[in-house]
């Protein structure tokens, strides 16, 4: 008996455990959503379009070097070009972006960066612009939409600025854009490079798409969100670029209209918030949301604690600094007066050489050091490490001097628009007048407040011609805001940093280049990933340094 | 029989009388070499004649031998006989067991098998082996074991582990390393949590053939670990104790770099031709000013000259410069002595029904870069019974406790927080202590110590700034950050087997491996990431896998031909990995690792990630008359990794031996001891995509959360397919072993053919797609190779022994099919090449009239090949900008033509002297260190000394061009950095003594050994300095170079 009792145990435990359960093999993903979840209503693709939200400014794990969007773009585009010096070598951030080998070698994780996380922000915008298709339409639906459409005008506009020659110096019907992607599926080929003028046709309707949803709703809940607003000054940007002026004018007249310009105060507060009035769109960074060593003030701040900011002052084209009037209250935010702390001084004059040995605006060492704590308690929350030097920019501030919060990030502003609206009616020919009264509204707002009241401002002050003047205005008003690179390109400006504190043999290939309209080195190289991965890529022309 | 009986009565009658006459009493004790325990029931007889005995319960023996009685034949079953010569009253013996012959079991997939019949490939490290090494992770002991065996030793971290190639490279994406089984379950934690001490034998799995019951897992071979049990030892308790202790250095040399005077003369051509070059300034002010104004670049003057008159305008160096600086030297305040310690204590024995082996094991070793330590405690407990006859149990459990310091933290390559990265690239001017610029002493702070230089000046000292590593300094960084990591891991394995019928058996068998986690990981608020507020994480994980599987065995025979085997099974597996991360910045007071001591969270992600399977396999075995063998293996997996419709496949094997010296016809020749012929195909799976948690999920595209301020948001990360499924890997594999020479000789010729299809590659997309990748089955590709193994005895003398054994394989791996061939780092994945083909730019040489490098031009088909460009004239089209050209396969590879092992085994009466070498030959590697030693002239980073080569004047011939500040086309990534990767490396040297029972028996002891030991000891490369053993991919990087290993022991059982 208990013979046969053993078997049936045996029997009972092998054919109990012989085989799971047919879900056994079913496992879901705790750290992620499938898209069918993601993108199956108006509500779930609004969480998916903060994310994209999010990639505007925060640290991505698309790149090993995890950028943080346009956190390392905008430097990008401002330590090339030749107004946002660095007075020292320092560490080595930008290094190969202030002496050009970076957007001119194919396999640059700058080229790759700029490229994929444009490319991605499309991509993404694509999934929910394609899921909405069939969705009964709502106002939640429309705002999503139209947001969605606005980042693929937006991405693709920033990505044909930077990969393909300006259309108002080539010819836009021949010349290579960049391919346009409105759809991202299995099998993944590749696609081709559109004309310059296709990619702008398609930017054009993408962000007439975005104005058409955007306008009349209002469900923004922060300034990341892009509003009817936002995408009205997008298509001034695109417009102005393309050479459109009349579109541009307009956009940027709708796109500013009731709102203000900051004042003085405001203006010398560091550019840290959002919730500056003139902020149209911009990111606001929460704290355990930090970018850490890859935030957008680590790159471009002065009193950020990093040891890039620590060890590399940075500091105003002193040429461009010089052409700011002194009734302009925008001259205050670059310190021409700096201490010089990255030179070890002789004081005493030991050698018997007196020329140079001291700071020539500060002849004694006590004037120097006292300087030199002043400035320490004024921005450096009395730290002694930041480094110093003449022309060094304080445009941006941290909210806590010397420390490594994370400050918001700032993509669009009003004055921004009015430099557009002007700019746009001036070379429109026959509209100087109009164009001199946008200006002067800007111009007014950066007078210097003082009793009694300095004179207006005077459009013809510097003696330059409308357009130069408000070019200038431009310059000074968006300094560091990451619109250089793309004002030189569409202006087909040349670059030379003669009379600047530049050191050529730091520069380098940085220091003079001729204009982009005959000179292929301004041109972003197509990244070698995609040359590797797409038959249909056609490479831009190789850089000659 | 009972004839014989008699007879040999007689004889023994007539053999006693003689005795009777002249005769003496002899007496002595066996035991076995194995455990050092007594033999009980050994056979003594005195040679040509029939006297003989028996030794007694304790081994011992008493013989009377007559006048013309010389030696002495001991013999016992599964033991080799000795002959020893009758020279004293006392003769004792320590038996060795027959470990050479075929006749020797082996742990194999599912079972053990005689290794007679085994169809398979495989190699097999035994226990005796790894007494020999000093290691902390049994990996390193698999280099040189077997033949076809690759491993790289990808860090030198204590306690880190190598990684493991079997048969080639059978897979695109990185993760080609072998599934391990530990006591029949996959294992999942690091090999270096197993102490070598507990480990019995490790078996490698090579073939199709041998590995197919493991199906899914097993496309790359298995590693099967077996740890050590109990012997019947008749209710004793064997002890062993082993204690050892050694010095942990450096075991390749670093690069040679340049000095202070010939740095200043390089970066002074550096200079001077950026100006000449990068801003078109006249030669001869470029002179005057690189030779005014490079102290200016490099910021340090370490000699006792003025900073302007460093170089002159000449570029040589000041004849009265002398170097008075103090400590430029980066390795040397972060490199120490380490020190290793380690001891075992292990209890076993068992009775009739029941065996038990229980161990302890402590290890500490410190690296010999500050901050790298290791530390490991562990138990094990393994207990079997057989309470009824028709029931079997057991459960083997070992815990595991360690604790890991890391020198490199968690930074890459190149990052700052990278030891070796930043003490390899340092120029050689720069001090790690703040010195006085002008007197090159000390400045040493108010309590008399000295201070670091960050590098970003001191205007009060007069110091200025590093132009590199500013504000970063490695050896502050490792003296004031802390990292620790502490895991403990649990593992069991138990198991039920019931014998239902004679020859019928069902068993089900359990495996659960718990390993926890803990990384806690400070970096400082002085310097570093850490500045200016200091900052901490931690990250916990807790990993469970849980396999579960249930056999029937049943083997029977017909007639006296005929056996036959069975096994059906069925397997589960469940992997889960459960993790959290955080991050806090703000230190309150310094010293307090916890959470608690810091303010501002940055920080917070935690997720759980699964990855399940299961299979029902099937295995039969056929012998006819011991001399033919077929065997066939079937298994049908399920991956969760794939989607539904696709996740089963199914895997299969065929084998079959010859045992040819049981033929007739080769037993009539008397020099054949042993041959054997096998021959197996099998198709076998691989589920891993890639080494990432993420790719658990390979089929599904997701969505993940990525929140924007306090709104939710979710970010898009895969694409997915769908269509995903098994990789599969298909090998034919046939081979010839011999015993020759009455087994003075033994070896194998093996060759095999791999192919494995559809392969798993997260394959790159065009970043256009805004996803960059894909996981996509797509190429195949093959592997084969020929592994020759050769063993011998060259002296067998009565006190003299030596055994050598050579090993030899070739790997040659082509891809055979890809859809779209595309370029992979330095390398070009198409058809016709291999994995590791080079495809990169040509460097032609320098122009010597302008110094530039010069690149011949790769231009590219219709086709998409690409082709060397030459002119109408015939001559070679050059460029100075690489990037002007395409790259094209340079016609070299990782991969070594020959590689593999030389051990050598000599015997002197008590003494052991073992020692292996290992070796290749053939293959490139890409040095990257040198490149990134050998660069443009970047201001303040360290040169190599080939670097005083470069070009300097028009008409200077050489190969090493200008060197020039910030222009990149002068020494990017080229074949001018492929190194031949041949070397000779003396991996392990073994010396020992065995003391003579019969001079420690009083003691109590019944072995007493003592011995040194050396691991890593020297290599021969081409390069100084080079690794050629790092990465299978033939690249170098910034990583913990192996350790070296002086260790003395003593081995004690009693």
């Amino acid at each position: 008996m208990k013979k046969y009792f053993n078997k049936l145990f045996l029997l009972v435990l092998v054919v109990s455990t012989l085989g799971c359960s047919d879900d056994y093999l079913s496992t879901q993903p705790t750290h992620a959503f499938t898209p069918s979840s993601a993108l199956s209503s108006p509500e779930n693709m609004l969480v998916a379009l903060n994310g994209m939200h999010r990639e505007m400014y925060g640290q991505s794990s698309l790149n090993s070097t995890w950028h943080g969007g346009e956190s390392y773009i905008m430097p990008m585009m401002e330590y090339g070009a030749g107004d946002y010096l660095r007075a020292l070598p320092g560490t080595g951030w930008f290094k190969s972006t202030c002496q050009w080998t970076s957007h001119t070698d194919a396999t640059s994780s700058n080229v790759e960066w700029v490229w994929y996380q444009y490319y991605h922000l499309i991509g993404s915008a694509n999934n929910i612009i394609n899921s909405a298709e069939g969705m009964v339409e709502t106002d939640l639906l429309d705002e999503v939409l139209g947001q969605a459409y606005a980042y693929r005008a937006w991405a693709h506009h920033r990505l044909v600025c930077l990969f393909a020659k300006n259309p108002q110096y080539s010819d836009e019907t021949t010349e290579l854009g960049v391919p346009v992607m409105l759809v991202t599926k299995f099998p993944y080929e590749g696609q081709a490079r559109e004309t310059v003028a296709n990619v702008y046709a398609q930017c054009e309707t993408d962000i007439q798409k975005a104005i058409t949803l955007l306008t009349g709703k209002s469900g923004r809940k922060s300034k990341t969100h892009i509003t009817a607003r936002t995408a009205n000054g997008i298509a001034a940007r695109i417009a102005l670029t393309k050479g459109d002026f009349v579109a541009a004018a307009t956009y940027a007249n709708v796109a500013k209209s009731g709102l203000n310009l900051m004042s003085q105060d405001s203006y010398k507060s560091g550019f840290n918030s959002y919730e500056n009035v003139e902020w149209m769109w911009g990111a606001e960074v929460v704290a355990d949301q930090t970018n850490y060593y890859r935030s957008w003030f680590y790159y471009i701040g002065m009193n950020f604690n990093g040891s890039f900011d620590r060890g590399t002052p940075r500091i105003i084209n002193s040429t461009l600094f010089n052409q700011i009037a002194v009734t302009d209250y925008r001259r205050d935010v670059f310190l021409d007066k700096m201490p010089d702390t990255t030179v070890a001084w002789d004081w005493e004059q030991e050698d018997g050489d007196s020329t140079n040995d001291f700071d020539p605006n500060y002849p004694t060492k006590a004037e120097f050091d006292k300087a030199v704590d002043s400035i320490n308690a004024l921005y450096f929350n009395n730290k002694t490490s930041f480094k110093k030097h003449p022309y060094q920019v304080a445009k941006f501030l941290n909210a806590n001097p010397a420390t490594i919060e994370p400050e918001d990030v700032l993509f669009m502003r009003v004055s921004e628009m009015y430099l557009i609206e002007a700019e746009a009616l001036a070379r429109q020919g026959g509209k100087d007048a109009e164009a001199t009264a946008v200006i002067s509204v800007l111009g007014n707002a950066r007078v210097r407040v003082m009793e009694p009241a300095l004179p207006e401002y005077d459009v013809a002050a510097r003696g330059l011609s409308l357009i130069d003047e408000i070019l200038l205005m431009r310059r000074i008003e968006l300094f560091g805001e990451g619109h250089r690179w793309f004002d030189m390109l569409r202006n087909d400006e040349a670059l030379d940093l003669a009379g600047s504190d530049a050191d050529p043999s730091y520069y380098l290939k940085g220091y003079k280049q001729d204009k982009p309209s005959i000179n292929n080195n301004w041109l972003f190289q197509i990244p070698q990933a995609e040359l590797n991965a797409n038959a249909n890529m056609v490479a831009n022309p190789a850089a000659v340094l | 029989m009972k004839k014989n009986l008699f007879s040999m009565l007689i004889l023994c009658l007539i053999g006693l009388q003689s005795v009777l006459a002249q005769s003496r009493e002899v007496s002595g004790v066996v035991t076995s070499a194995d455990d050092g325990l007594s033999i009980p029931g050994v056979s003594v007889i005195i040679k040509g004649t029939t006297i003989g005995t028996t030794t007694d319960f304790d081994g011992k023996y008493t013989i009377s031998v007559p006048e013309d009685g010389k030696i002495l034949v001991f013999s016992f079953v599964g033991m080799k006989t000795a002959e020893l010569p009758v020279n004293s009253n006392t003769i004792d013996l320590v038996m060795e067991s027959e470990s050479i012959g075929m006749d020797e079991v082996m742990v194999v997939a599912f079972g053990t098998a005689k290794k007679e019949s085994f169809t398979g490939s495989a190699g097999v490290v035994g226990a005796e082996k790894l007494e020999e090494r000093t290691l902390s992770s049994v990996g390193q002991a698999l280099e040189g074991s077997t033949t076809g065996v690759q491993v790289a030793s990808t860090s030198g971290q204590p306690g880190s582990a190598p990684a493991i190639r079997i048969r080639g490279f059978g897979t695109l994406n990185g993760d080609a390393s072998p599934l391990y089984i530990v006591d029949g379950s996959q294992y999942e934690g690091s090999l270096a949590d197993i102490s070598p001490e507990d480990i019995a034998s490790m078996t490698i799995l090579k073939d199709a053939s041998s590995t197919a019951l493991y199906g899914s897992r097993a496309a790359n071979g298995v590693i099967l670990i077996t740890t050590k049990r109990g012997k019947k030892n008749q209710g004793k308790v064997k002890i062993d104790f082993k204690a050892v202790t050694g010095v942990v250095s450096q075991a390749i040399p670093h690069y040679e770099t340049v000095g202070a005077k010939d740095y200043y003369e390089l970066m002074y051509q550096s200079y001077k031709n950026s100006l000449i070059h990068g801003a078109d300034v006249d030669p001869t002010i470029a002179a005057q000013t690189a030779a005014t104004g490079i102290f200016g670049k490099l910021g340090y003057n370490p000699f006792n000259v003025a900073n302007d008159q460093i170089v002159d305008a000449n570029g040589v160096i000041n004849p009265d410069a002398k170097v008075i600086a103090q400590g430029l030297d980066w390795y040397d305040p972060i490199e120490q002595t380490g020190y290793r310690q380690n001891y075992n204590l292990s209890a076993s024995g068992g009775g009739e029904k029941h065996d038990y082996f229980f161990s302890m094991g402590y290890l500490d070793e410190t690296g010999y870069v500050t901050n790298s330590d290791f530390e490991r405690i562990n138990t094990r407990m393994n207990v079997n019974a057989t309470p009824k006859k028709w029931l079997k149990l057991g459960t083997n459990m070992s815990w595991s406790f360690t604790k890991k310091g890391l020198a490199s933290t968690t930074d890459g390559n190149s990052s700052f927080g990278n030891p070796f990265r930043f003490a390899r690239y340092m120029g050689p001017i720069y001090p790690v202590y703040q010195i006085n610029p002008t007197t090159g002493e000390y400045i040493l702070d108010p309590a008399g110590k000295k201070q670091y230089d960050h590098g970003s000046g001191y205007d009060e000292h007069g110091i200025g700034s590093r132009p590199t590593n500013v504000d970063r300094h490695i050896v502050a960084e490792l003296d004031y950050n802390f990292n620790e990591t502490k895991t403990n891991i649990i593992s069991n394995r138990s198991y039920a087997e019931f014998n239902i019928i004679e020859g019928l058996k069902v068993s089900t068998n359990v495996g659960i491996d718990v390993q926890n986690y803990h990384q806690k990981d400070f970096e400082n608020k002085i310097i570093g990431d850490g500045a200016p507020d200091g900052r901490y994480n931690e990250t916990r994980y807790t990993q469970t896998a849980l396999n579960w599987n249930q056999l029937i065995n049943y083997n029977t025979k017909f007639g006296e031909d005929h056996s036959v085997e069975v096994l059906l099974g069925h397997e589960s597996y469940d992997l889960n990995y459960t993790y959290m991360y955080g991050m806090k910045s703000k230190s309150t007071v310094t010293g307090i690792n916890e959470f608690d001591n810091f303010v501002t969270p940055t920080s917070l992600d935690g997720a759980t990630y699964e990855k399940k399977s299961e299979g029902y396999f099937a295995r039969l075995k056929y012998n006819f008359q011991n001399k033919y063998y077929f065997e066939g293996s079937f298994r049908r997996d399920g991956s969760s990794v794939f989607h539904p419709d696709v996740r089963w496949g199914n895997f299969y094997s065929v084998g079959a031996t010859w045992r040819m010296d049981q033929e007739a016809f080769i037993q009539n020749l008397t020099w054949i001891d042993q041959l054997k012929f096998r021959v197996s195909y099998g198709e076998v799976g691989n589920d891993r995509i890639g080494t990432s948690r993420g790719n658990y999920y390979g089929y599904q595209a997701l969505y993940e959360p990525h929140p924007n301020a306090l709104e939710s948001g979710l970010r898009w990360s895969s694409v997915g397919n769908d269509k995903l499924t098994w990789e599969s890997n298909n090998a034919f594999d046939v081979a010839l072993e011999y015993t020759v020479l009455n087994n003075r000789l033994h070896g194998a010729v093996e060759f095999y053919h791999k192919i494995s299809e559809d392969l798993l590659y997260n394959m790159p997309l065009s970043p256009s797609m805004g996803l960059n990748s894909q996981p996509r089955n797509i190429a195949t590709l093959y592997n084969q190779g020929f592994e020759i193994s050769l063993g011998g005895t060259v002296i067998d003398t009565e006190d003299f022994k030596w055994n050598i054994d050579l090993q030899a394989s070739t790997v040659k791996n082509e891809i055979t099919a890809i859809p779209d061939p595309f370029d992979s780092g330095s390398k070009r994945w198409a058809k016709g090449h291999s994995v590791y083909d080079y495809y990169l730019y040509d460097y032609y040489g320098v122009d010597a009239a302008t110094g530039d490098a010069l690149y011949h031009k790769w231009e590219k088909d219709a086709e998409g090949n690409t082709h060397k460009m030459y002119d109408e004239n015939g001559d070679p089209v050059l460029t100075t900008n690489e990037q002007d050209s395409e790259k094209g396969y340079t016609g070299d590879s990782s991969i070594p033509d020959l590689f593999g092992s030389i051990s050598n085994t000599l015997k002197y009466k008590d003494f052991q002297l073992s020692f292996m070498f290992t070796y290749a030959i053939g293959g490139k590697i890409l040095d990257y260190n040198y490149r990134d030693l050998m660069h443009e002239g970047e201001y303040g980073e360290a040169l190599h000394v080939d670097a005083k080569k470069a070009w300097k004047q028009a008409g200077d011939i050489t190969n090493t061009p200008r060197l020039q500040s910030g222009n990149t086309h002068i020494a990017p990534t080229s074949d001018r950095w492929l190194t031949d990767a041949s070397y000779l490396s003396l991996k392990n040297v073994n010396l020992s003594y065995t003391f003579p029972k019969s001079k420690i028996k009083d003691l109590g002891i019944n072995s007493l050994k003592v011995f040194a030991s050396g691991e890593n000891l020297f290599m021969l490369t081409k390069r100084e300095g080079l690794n050629p053993q790092e990465a299978f991919s033939g690249t170098t990087s910034n990583v913990y170079l192996p350790s070296r290993v002086v260790s003395f022991g003593v081995n004690v059982s009693f």
